[in-house]
C-alpha cells in the first residue's frame, strides 16, 4: 500500500497527535462460517495514534478494545463469540494492540510491528497499513491475518474444526481529526 | 419443427396415466418424502445438540437439503401442471377424495412455506447460506431480531402442520391400500 502524506511540514517531522473520529472510525475483522467471508466490528474501543514518516521512532498505534462490545450483525453469533470457547469476555474482557516499533519497506510504504494481546495469549503482529492526508483529516487502514488457533480463540472441538474458518483478518480504519 | 414435436413426445411418455402416476412424479413424490421426513428428524436433533461444531454442521446440511426440497417444491408443481391426475380408486368416497385433495394441498403450500420461512430465519439472523459448500445463496432480509422471531414462529407453527398432514397423508395412503385393499400405493410405487 503506498503512503502519501501531502500535508507534512517541517514542523510536521515530529510525530503529530491527532484526534480520533471515532464515529468514522472502525476496527474489526473477517472472518469465515461455513466456507462463507463475515464482517464483525468492535463497538467499544479507544486508541492513540500518533505517526509521522520522518519520526518513526515517535509514532504509535496503541489500541485497547472491549471484546465484549463485539458485532458481526447477528444477536446469536455475537452471543457464542462472546463465550468461554471463544472470546472468553467473562475473563478475558479486554484486548490490546501495542506498538512496538514502525518500520519504512523499500517500496516507500510502512510495516509497524506491535504485541497483540488477547484472551491472556501474546502475540507479535506485523502490518502493513496505508495513511493519507486530505485536508485537516489524517486516515489509516490496514489488515493483518492470524490464525485463530494460535490466539486460543475456539477452543475444543472449535480448534480442530474449520467449519468456523482457522484464518482471521484483522481490520483497522482509523479516522483522525487535527 | 419435427425436433421439437419428437421432444414433446418423449415428454408425454413421463406423463402420469390414469390407472397410475408417471415415473417424474413418482420420483419427485418418493425424493421429497425422504428429503422431508429426514428434514423432520434433523431439525429436532439439530435445535437439541449441544453449541458445538457439530451442531453447527447438522445446521449447514438441514439448511441445504432444505433449499433443495424448496426447488424441487416449485419443480414438482410445474410438472403437476402439465401432468395429468390418475382417476380415483373405485369405491373411494366423495369424502375421502376431498380430504385426500385438501391434504395434497395443504402439502403444496408448506412444502414451500416451510423452507421459505426457514431461509428467512436464516437471513434474518444474519447467518450466511451455502448450498451444501458449493455456492452461496442470498439472504431474502437483512439481519433483523423481530423478523428473525416471526419467521422462526411461522417455521415452528409450519412444520407441525406439516407434521399433522403428513401423517395423515400416510395414514390415509395405508388405510386405503391395505385396510380397503383399493390398491392405492400401486399407483406411487416405484415399479
Amino acid at each position: 500500500m503506498l503512503a502519501f502524506g501531502m500535508g507534512l511540514t517541517g514542523a510536521a517531522f515530529a510525530a503529530e497527535s491527532w484526534r480520533v473520529d471515532y464515529d468514522k472510525s472502525r476496527i474489526g475483522f473477517i472472518a469465515r462460517y461455513d466456507s462463507i467471508e463475515f464482517p464483525g466490528i468492535f463497538e467499544r474501543w479507544r486508541g492513540e495514534f500518533l505517526f509521522a514518516p520522518y519520526a518513526l521512532n515517535k509514532s504509535k498505534f496503541d489500541i485497547i478494545v472491549d471484546m465484549a462490545s463485539v458485532n458481526t450483525r447477528s444477536r446469536d453469533r455475537d452471543i457464542g463469540i462472546r463465550s468461554e470457547e471463544w472470546f472468553d469476555v467473562a475473563q478475558f474482557g479486554k484486548a490490546s494492540y501495542l506498538t512496538k516499533r514502525f518500520e519504512r519497506r523499500p517500496d516507500g510504504t510502512f510495516e509497524v510491528v506491535a504485541e497483540f494481546r488477547i484472551k491472556g495469549v501474546t502475540q507479535p503482529l506485523r502490518s502493513t497499513f496505508s495513511w493519507a492526508d486530505v485536508g485537516d483529516t489524517r486516515r489509516l487502514r490496514g489488515r493483518v491475518k492470524v490464525d485463530r488457533r494460535t490466539l486460543k480463540i475456539g477452543t475444543g472441538e472449535w480448534a480442530e474444526d474449520a467449519i468456523i474458518g482457522f484464518g482471521v483478518t484483522i481490520t483497522y480504519d482509523i479516522v483522525m481529526r487535527k | 419443427m419435427s425436433g421439437i414435436a419428437n421432444r414433446v413426445k418423449d415428454v408425454m411418455k413421463f406423463r402420469s396415466t390414469s390407472s397410475r402416476w408417471g415415473p417424474i412424479a413418482v420420483a419427485l413424490h418418493w425424493v421429497m418424502a425422504l428429503a422431508i421426513i429426514a428434514m423432520l428428524v434433523l431439525g429436532v436433533v439439530m435445535v437439541n445438540y449441544p453449541m458445538s461444531a457439530t451442531k453447527l454442521k447438522l445446521f449447514a446440511v438441514h439448511k441445504s437439503i432444505g433449499l433443495t426440497v424448496l426447488a424441487l417444491a416449485w419443480v414438482r408443481l410445474a410438472w403437476r401442471c402439465f401432468d395429468r391426475r390418475p382417476r380415483w380408486p373405485e369405491g373411494l368416497s366423495g369424502a375421502h377424495k376431498h380430504a385426500a385433495r385438501s391434504a395434497h394441498i395443504g402439502l403444496y403450500i408448506l412444502m414451500l412455506l416451510v423452507p421459505l420461512s426457514g431461509w428467512c430465519i436464516n437471513a434474518a439472523s444474519g447467518f450466511p447460506l451455502n448450498w451444501f459448500g458449493l455456492f452461496a445463496v442470498p439472504s431474502l432480509l437483512s439481519p433483523n431480531e423481530t423478523l428473525q422471531a416471526i419467521a422462526e414462529s411461522v417455521h415452528l407453527t409450519a412444520v407441525i402442520a406439516l407434521t399433522v398432514v403428513l401423517s395423515l397423508h400416510v395414514t390415509g395412503a395405508l388405510y386405503h391400500h391395505f385396510a380397503r385393499r383399493s390398491g392405492l400405493l400401486r399407483r406411487m410405487w416405484l415399479w
